[in-house]
């Protein structure tokens, strides 16, 4: 009993001991608080690769695809059974995405990884419809790539307008006698060019416009990455509405540059070898999964056209499967996948989305483990600290535990009183350790804009980052634990101390001054 | 009645054969204590006297098994105490002897009253407190209402007076009813008027209460409380002598109050 008490009140009245219950506190919030950030960042990660990719990839090892898709999707139904939920074919390769922003003439030109989807089957696998832009495209994913309504009416007054600048831009005829004096080529200067194509009056009324070619008349759509299509406004603070320019917009046209697959000679005067193809694409959506390397670099198409333009009639180079239970099948799946005659090992890899994304996964696991274990360092210094300020209050309380001797307290009842100061200081210091944590870890995104705010410094650099707020995940797990390690260390750093004080000579201590 | 009697008047209760006791300092080894003999019986009042350093406060830490003698024995009521296991010490302690020392030795972060029921605490667990917690500080109320302490209950020794400190220090070690007080100076730090009063309230405790004292002190006149005075010179107990150092010899009754 003396010892509860004591201990209780040597932790209000000692204030040596703050020290020690700071150093705890401040350890474990900060354990708490990069715990949750890094699960935070891993969690949204591992969700959105998962949601780009889905459970199961079969890939083939070519850039020319397989042949008998239907088959091959088929084949898929017939290896596992009931464990599929959906199959979704596709075909990834590089290209060239050429387009000019509006307001300017400068012809941009950047190299993207094109994605030939079948939207409706794909919005099964993955979350590839989540991450559109447009609400409407969210909920009917298999109308996606249909450019039609506004989009088409914006995309048809910008060929006209496009129509008439080419036609303007033409030299003029040689005339049959020289006109002299004549700068015909001034007089043929084009309108200035008006970004609102609202404002047709500009448009001149004559001569009549030549034809369009059919690609301009019924484009097909695309879509394209958000960061490709818009940039951030510097200096834009994270919850202002417009902080995103848009530089191009749905219903806008851009042309997208690929290589025809390569083992298909003869087939339109080809040699074998690729050639490049180019169409002309009208934007139908924007997509966006707030993972900037992702953002930045992808665009899709249908698979249909992305077959067209390659040659790869009936071909895809991947296909995307969904399971039932992931957690359960996995394994069993890949099995019977890369075992079955369908897709032999030396044309296709069988993988699901963790092996495919095996080393970022990695690395963000080791970042994780290392971090722990050095903050768990900083815990043990902490522990140090309470070792050294618990030693100085045993010298301090030298002539008191003879007393408490004298009055007939044992060994073990002077090693508990110590002990339990030590769990009480590790348990203050973690209680409030672990308030201050789950604290900074609800409110991280104010902290860190008041911060920005102060200092004018950003701390949370969206342009690097994956994600527009810093994701948390905190695991009730993850705070017993370091409650738990954090309880512990203190104990262990009051062992040494509560034996010296429990091993005192009772009679040299009641002389102690 | 507050204090137990554990033993007839005149029966042994505490008995030192042959006590030797050395302390090293540093290379030297200094012979504080040379064969002491000490014969208590039930109910006495015994003052040992002597110099600073004489070795007076080892043999009461020998006597209450704070401190292990070099050969010799110590008996408390026909057991031999000096060589027990330290358990069994620490219960001794406890329960048959209380200590009362020059600078109080209260503990600082407890109220008067804590300070007070602190043996019995350690007599108890944890759970057992929550049994015997009423049954105990009804103990520690009536001896404080003894002491005239009722008043200051709930102070931290640092707002309590030498004298009330003391008064404070005597209570805890009777709270858990022992047959043998130990004191060690118990007036050395009090002004004359405070000592008077520890003085007086000693010797009650002797005569009306029965119970047995083995004090040491250097205070010839506190000294004179005690039934029987022995001096500890050289590491011997001798018979005191008077203050100008002749023998005294010591009648029951006439050196008292």
């Amino acid at each position: 009993m003396y010892k509860w008490l004591l201990a209780w009140r040597y932790l209000r009245t000692r204030y040596l001991a703050l020290a020690s219950i700071i150093s705890v506190m401040l350890g474990v919030a900060t354990l708490i608080v990069v715990n949750s950030v890094m699960a935070g960042f891993a969690s949204k990660l591992r969700d959105r690769l998962r949601g780009l990719l889905s459970d199961i990839i079969i890939e083939h090892r070519s850039d020319n695809g397989f042949f008998g898709v239907e088959d091959k999707v088929r084949q898929v139904y017939e290896i596992l059974g009931d464990r599929v939920a959906a199959v979704s074919p596709a075909i990834e390769t590089f290209g060239i995405l050429q387009f000019s922003y509006p307001h300017s003439r400068e012809v941009i030109t950047r190299p993207v990884i094109v994605i030939g989807v079948e939207p409706g089957s794909r919005a099964r696998v993955g979350q590839f419809c989540q991450y559109l832009y447009t609400a409407e495209n969210r909920e009917h994913p298999e109308a996606c790539f249909e450019v039609r309504g506004e989009i088409a009416r914006r995309f048809r007054r910008a060929m006209e307008q496009w129509r008439w600048m080419q036609e303007l831009r033409r030299p003029p005829p040689v005339p049959s006698r020289p006109v002299p004096m004549a700068p015909t080529f001034h007089d043929a200067v084009p309108p200035p060019f008006q970004a609102d194509p609202e404002s047709q009056a500009v448009l001149p009324p004559n001569p009549t416009p030549p034809e369009l070619p059919a690609e301009l008349r019924e484009p097909s759509g695309i879509i394209l990455g958000y960061s490709i299509a818009t940039y951030r406004r510097p200096n834009a603070h994270v919850s202002d509405a417009d902080k995103d320019i848009f530089l191009l917009r749905p219903g806008d046209r851009v042309t997208l540059m690929l290589l025809t697959a390569f083992d298909l000679p003869g087939h339109d005067g080809s040699q074998g070898i690729p050639r490049p193809m180019e169409e002309t694409f009208a934007i139908t959506d924007l997509f966006r999964s707030e993972m900037s390397e992702y953002d930045a670099r992808l665009v899709f198409i249908h698979l249909k056209d992305m077959q067209r333009l390659r040659g790869m009639a009936n071909r895809a180079k991947s296909l995307y499967i969904k399971l039932r239970d992931y957690s359960q099948d996995a394994t069993e799946a890949i099995r019977l996948l890369s075992s079955s005659d369908a897709f032999p090992p030396q044309s296709f890899v069988v993988q699901t989305w963790e092996e495919r994304q095996g080393s970022l996964l990695a690395a963000i696991s080791i970042e994780r483990g290392i971090l722990n274990v050095l903050l768990f360092l900083i815990i043990a210094v902490a522990g140090f600290g309470i070792l050294a300020i618990f030693y100085t209050i045993v010298v301090e309380k030298t002539r008191d535990i003879g007393i408490l001797k004298a009055l007939g307290a044992s060994h073990g009842g002077i090693l508990g009183l110590y002990l339990g100061y030590g769990l009480f200081l590790g348990l203050v210091g973690a209680g409030l350790g672990t308030a201050l944590g789950i604290a900074i870890t609800v409110y991280i995104n104010e902290i860190e804009q008041a911060i920005a705010r102060w200092t004018g410094q950003e701390v949370f650099n969206r342009s690097v980052y994956y994600f527009d707020q810093i994701p948390t995940d905190l695991q009730g797990s993850m705070v017993v634990l370091v409650n738990a390690g954090a309880v512990l260390i203190a104990v262990l750093a009051s062992v040494f101390p509560a034996l010296r004080a429990a091993m005192l000579h009772p009679a040299r201590a009641v002389r102690w001054e | 009645m507050l204090i137990r009697k554990q033993g007839k008047e005149g029966e042994l209760l505490l008995e030192a054969r042959e006590v030797h006791k050395a302390y090293r300092k540093g290379k030297h080894e200094i012979q504080v204590l040379r064969g002491v003999n000490l014969q208590v019986a039930f109910g006495e009042f015994v003052a040992i006297v002597g110099a600073s350093g004489s070795g007076k406060s080892t043999l009461l830490h020998v006597l209450g098994t704070l401190d292990v003698p070099d050969s010799g024995e110590v008996w408390l009521a026909g057991r031999r105490v000096d060589r027990l296991a330290a358990w069994e010490k620490d219960r001794l302690r406890n329960r048959e002897m209380g200590f009362v020392f020059q600078f109080y030795h209260l503990l600082p972060e407890l109220t008067l009253l804590e300070n007070v029921l602190m043996p019995a605490m350690i007599r108890t667990s944890a759970l057992g407190w929550l049994w015997q917690c009423w049954r105990a500080r009804k103990q520690a109320w009536q001896w404080l209402q003894r002491l005239h302490l009722t008043a200051r209950a709930r102070s931290l020794p640092k707002e309590l007076s030498g004298g009330e400190m003391q008064r404070a220090a005597i209570a805890r070690a009777l709270i858990n009813g022992p047959r043998l007080l130990l004191a060690d100076e118990p007036t050395g730090n009090l002004d004359p008027e405070a000592a008077r009063e520890i003085a007086e309230l000693l010797h009650d405790l002797n005569r009306r209460d029965g119970l047995t004292i083995i004090m040491v002190t250097h205070n010839w006149e506190l000294a004179q409380q005690a039934e029987r005075v022995l001096r500890l010179a050289e590491g011997k107990l001798t018979n005191a002598a008077s203050q100008d150092n002749t023998p005294l010899v010591l009648m029951s009754g006439e050196n008292r109050k």
